[in-house]
């Protein structure tokens, strides 16, 4: 993920060169699409690679303790685990290119069967929890900026401080002791979910994942908003505009939030990073179906099509989320919009 | 109050109806038997009588969180891999024979098997009136269809039936079958007895349509995730299943499992860390203990440096403290192993001393071979199962003693079961619950497909021949109580002890009973369980 991550910091400060006509945004939008795409590429060879130097292969991870030299030789004609890397490399890719996911190696089942469902759970999840976490996040830290040094704004400070040194299975054994096993009795202590119905039909499975991820980001998303925010109000134009008798309502909604949460967009862009990745230990405290199970146990059976195919889709999903803050960023900055 | 259930962990042990008429007199079981004790670390008080003794009440689903799954899960009944695949299997499909909880072979579809006078063929006469799942009537064409199907798909059960010449099983009316040897076996009832590996299937079996003959039928299943079974209204074990339908959840990892039966979402949860059995005592989750003769062994290439040796074999079965080990790797629940499998097997030699630790004798012996210290890798893996990574590391531990350095090389279980497995020099493996021939056909001779000790003494595989064909079990047990008096001598294994399982239940559920079968659940068998 280092491709990412350094994709990342270049992420908050998009420099628009001047070379073009096109509109500033849509040359970043376009720039940073084809970027996305030779990364995406990339991250599939690198695990492709990286699935290829793990001892065992999906043939003997599937036959297990009771392989024979002629069964696993049978499955890995089959599975075309006999063939080269490139070539193997070349039967996953040319599928993709046909829109064909190819077929799990540890049960036949086809990719998109195995995984479009776990990834529909995953996506309520990572929703949710970035919907409360944005709406606590900025809430609170709005609220702590214009009461500056009252009890709120320590009592945040404090709370969010502690939230942020926790890990996040503490926090979710923490929440599961509290609410569903040893004080009260009030919710399910994991999240199980029949195959075939959808978390929105169960929505008390999904509260303390939900309420574990929205505990881990909005601290960070709070704390960003309250800075910004009190640099709005502390800023020259905020001063102008109360000289000249705006309502301090309108200040606050016309000039101090909208200048505070261009920088708080990144933040938040950086939590949906994190949940992308960050759900994997709260499924697995939970024991919810999404694809952060379905990665680990992938993985184990040496499962490369499906492991591919998650690796890429979450790949695509950091480009994306990177692209999309760039961009609301560069359009909630005036300043930046135009090339000048 | 929360039940605290154990069986002994000795050989002579009490037997299922003792267990029975105990606790229907009202008693504990634990506090009644001088051979069993309640475990002092449960921080329980001696158990209340367990429920398996008032009368059985029908209805109700049982939710089972089972350790593990995943998307190479199945549901065809002679390709099982893992225990998850197990709890499917014993529901949904049934052996001719099996093991009870006293680990004794008992007869299940088959009503009786008997070999001819030379053991060159058994012959096997079915249950009359047993039903597959979809109303057709079991027959000993549908026996013969499942073993040929395990033998030319090369499945789970394969290496074991090679003694037989299944293609040429003779069929002798609807109930009857002849099935020929390749050479005299008189253990072929014990084979088929074995766990996991031959469950009946009907002829033109199709693995997506999974049809059996056990207390549950199919309604769905989802690899990695649950399978749902609903009760078989005409299944043939009087009275059974009481259960309306059974789910199983695979419930990933035992945190999972714990918080599930904890917070009520799970009514069972399978193979309780002996960690975790305190807590659940005290929220009222019953525990019950079955110390089974599954085992795992660290196992010596004979045939390798520095293992060749004799008294390098030796030396290392005195270094490990086999109680302190037991109780530290698997919280005490298992028996304690003297190097030789099969304890139950009624041909077992109980004369052999219990081998103990003694440092001093490991030293010298070491020291005969010409180590003065020695250091060794040791291939474990922590996904192979409970307590097996932390049996490795007690031995490293107490090695220091004798001047052995042991490297421990913690594998992941794909790379564990690679292709090196069967020939790492030092190493450890598991076992399930095999009979005394059948474990030696299994890994002690040098045809055997797991022959991981590469043990090869000429003495021994020629005793071996003898007693397979052996019919007469007294004369069979002479000649084992020598093959298990040289393996003591010579052997490569090292068995420090026994595993044991504890299953949790819930307080509203009943019929639990420890097992000597060596599996949770008495091979998960939930048709004996039942709801209050």
């Amino acid at each position: 993920m280092e491709v990412l991550t350094s994709e990342l910091a270049a992420g908050p400060e998009p420099s628009i060169e001047v070379r073009s006509r096109k509109h500033p945004v849509l040359a970043l939008a376009s720039r940073r699409v084809m970027q996305g795409l030779v990364t995406v590429f990339l991250v599939s060879v690198v695990v492709f690679l990286a699935t290829e130097v793990l001892p065992g292969n999906a043939a003997y991870s599937i036959l297990g303790r009771s392989a024979t030299p002629e069964s696993i030789h049978k499955l890995e004609l089959q599975l075309h685990l006999d063939q080269g890397i490139v070539a193997q490399y070349w039967y996953w890719f040319s599928g993709i290119l046909r829109g064909d996911l190819g077929t799990s190696m540890s049960n036949g089942q086809s990719v998109t069967a195995l995984v479009s469902a776990r990834f529909l759970n995953s996506a309520v999840l990572v929703l949710l929890a970035g919907f409360f976490g944005t709406l606590v996040g900025v809430l609170a830290g709005a609220i702590a900026a214009l009461r500056r040094d009252r009890p709120f704004d320590h009592a945040l400070s404090i709370s969010s401080l502690a939230l942020t040194a926790l890990p996040e299975f503490v926090i979710a054994i923490g929440l599961v002791l509290l609410f569903a096993t040893n004080v009260f009795h009030w919710l399910p202590a994991i999240s199980l979910l029949p195959p075939g119905t959808t978390p929105l039909s169960r929505p008390h499975v999904l509260v303390l994942p939900v309420a574990t991820l929205v505990l881990v980001i909005f601290p960070y998303i709070a704390r960003m908003m309250r800075a910004a925010m009190i640099e709005a109000l502390e800023s020259d134009y905020v001063e102008m505009a109360r000289l000249q008798g705006i309502s301090a309502k309108r200040i606050l909604f016309f000039q101090a939030l909208p200048n505070s949460i261009a920088p708080t967009i990144q933040v938040i862009g950086l939590n949906f990073l994190y949940l992308a990745g960050g759900i994997v230990v709260v499924e697995y405290i939970f024991d919810y179906p999404g694809i952060g199970q379905a990665l680990v146990s992938a993985v184990n059976n040496r499962d490369i099509p499906v492991i591919q195919f998650i690796v890429v889709v979450l790949a695509a999903v950091y480009v994306v989320v990177n692209i999309v803050t760039d961009v609301v960023a560069l359009i909630g900055s005036p300043r930046r919009r135009y090339a000048q | 109050m929360p039940n605290h259930t154990e069986n002994n962990s000795g050989i002579r042990g009490v037997s299922r109806r003792d267990l029975l008429r105990m606790t229907a007199i009202g008693g504990s079981a634990a506090a009644l038997s001088p051979l069993m004790t309640a475990c002092s670390s449960d921080g329980g008080s001696p158990a209340t009588s367990p429920t398996a003794a008032a009368s059985p009440k029908r209805g109700g689903t049982l939710t089972v969180g089972i350790l593990g799954g995943s998307s190479s899960d199945t549901v065809d009944g002679n390709t099982p891999l893992s225990y998850t695949d197990n709890a499917r299997l014993a529901n949904l499909y049934d052996p001719l024979l099996t093991f009870d909880r006293d680990a004794k072979i008992e007869y299940n579809l088959a009503e009786e098997l008997t070999a001819n006078a030379d053991a060159t063929s058994w012959t096997i006469r079915l249950k009359p009136g047993i039903e597959f799942h979809n109303g057709k009537t079991l027959t000993s064409e549908d026996v013969k269809f499942t073993l040929n199907r395990i033998a030319s798909g090369n499945l789970t059960g394969a290496p074991l039936l090679a003694v037989a010449d299944v293609k040429n099983i003779e069929i002798l009316d609807s109930q009857t079958l002849r099935v020929p040897m390749l050479a005299p076996v008189a253990v072929f009832n014990e084979i088929l007895a074995s766990p996991w590996t031959f469950q009946m299937v009907p002829v033109g079996y199709d693995p997506k349509q999974p049809v059996g003959t056990g207390a549950f039928k199919f309604n769905s299943f989802t690899p990695g995730q649950q399978s749902v079974f609903d009760r078989n209204p005409n299944y043939w074990d009087d009275g059974m299943p009481y259960l309306d339908q059974l789910i199983l959840v695979d419930a990933g990892d035992g945190s999972a499992q714990t918080q599930g039966i904890q917070g009520g979402q799970f009514d069972a949860i399978d193979q309780v860390t002996p960690a975790a059995v305190a807590g659940l005592t005290s929220a009222g989750i019953n525990t019950t203990v079955s110390r089974g003769y599954s085992w795992n062994p660290i196992v010596m290439r004979t045939d390798v440096a520095p293992f060749d040796d004799v008294r390098v074999r030796q030396a290392f079965r005195m270094i490990l403290d086999r109680p302190q080990a037991a109780q530290l790797a698997i919280g005490g629940y298992g028996a304690i192993g003297n190097d030789l499998f099969a304890p139950f097997d009624a041909t077992y030699n109980n004369d052999l001393p219990q081998r103990v630790q003694d440092i001093e004798q490991a030293k010298s012996l070491l020291k005969a071979a010409g180590h003065d210290s020695l250091t060794v890798n040791l291939v474990t893996s922590q996904q192979i199962g409970v307590g097996i990574y932390e049996t490795a590391q007690i031995f490293a531990e107490q090695a220091k003693a004798a001047n052995v350095t042991v490297n421990l090389q913690n594998l992941t279980q794909a790379a564990f079961y690679g292709p090196e497995f069967t020939k790492y020099p030092f190493a450890q493996d598991t076992w399930s619950l095999y009979t005394y021939m059948v474990q030696v056909y299994y890994s002690m001779l040098p045809t055997s497909q797991y022959n991981e000790t590469h043990f090869s003494n000429p003495q021994y595989i020629k005793m071996a021949q003898t007693a397979i064909k052996t019919v007469d079990e007294a004369k069979r047990a002479e000649i084992v109580h020598e093959m298990q008096a040289i393996e003591y001598n010579e052997g490569g294994y090292i068995i420090p002890f026994f595993t044991g399982f504890v299953d949790a239940t819930q307080a509203n559920v009943n019929g639990m009973l420890p097992s000597k079968m060596g599996l949770p659940f008495n091979n998960y068998r939930f048709k004996y369980l039942w709801k209050s």
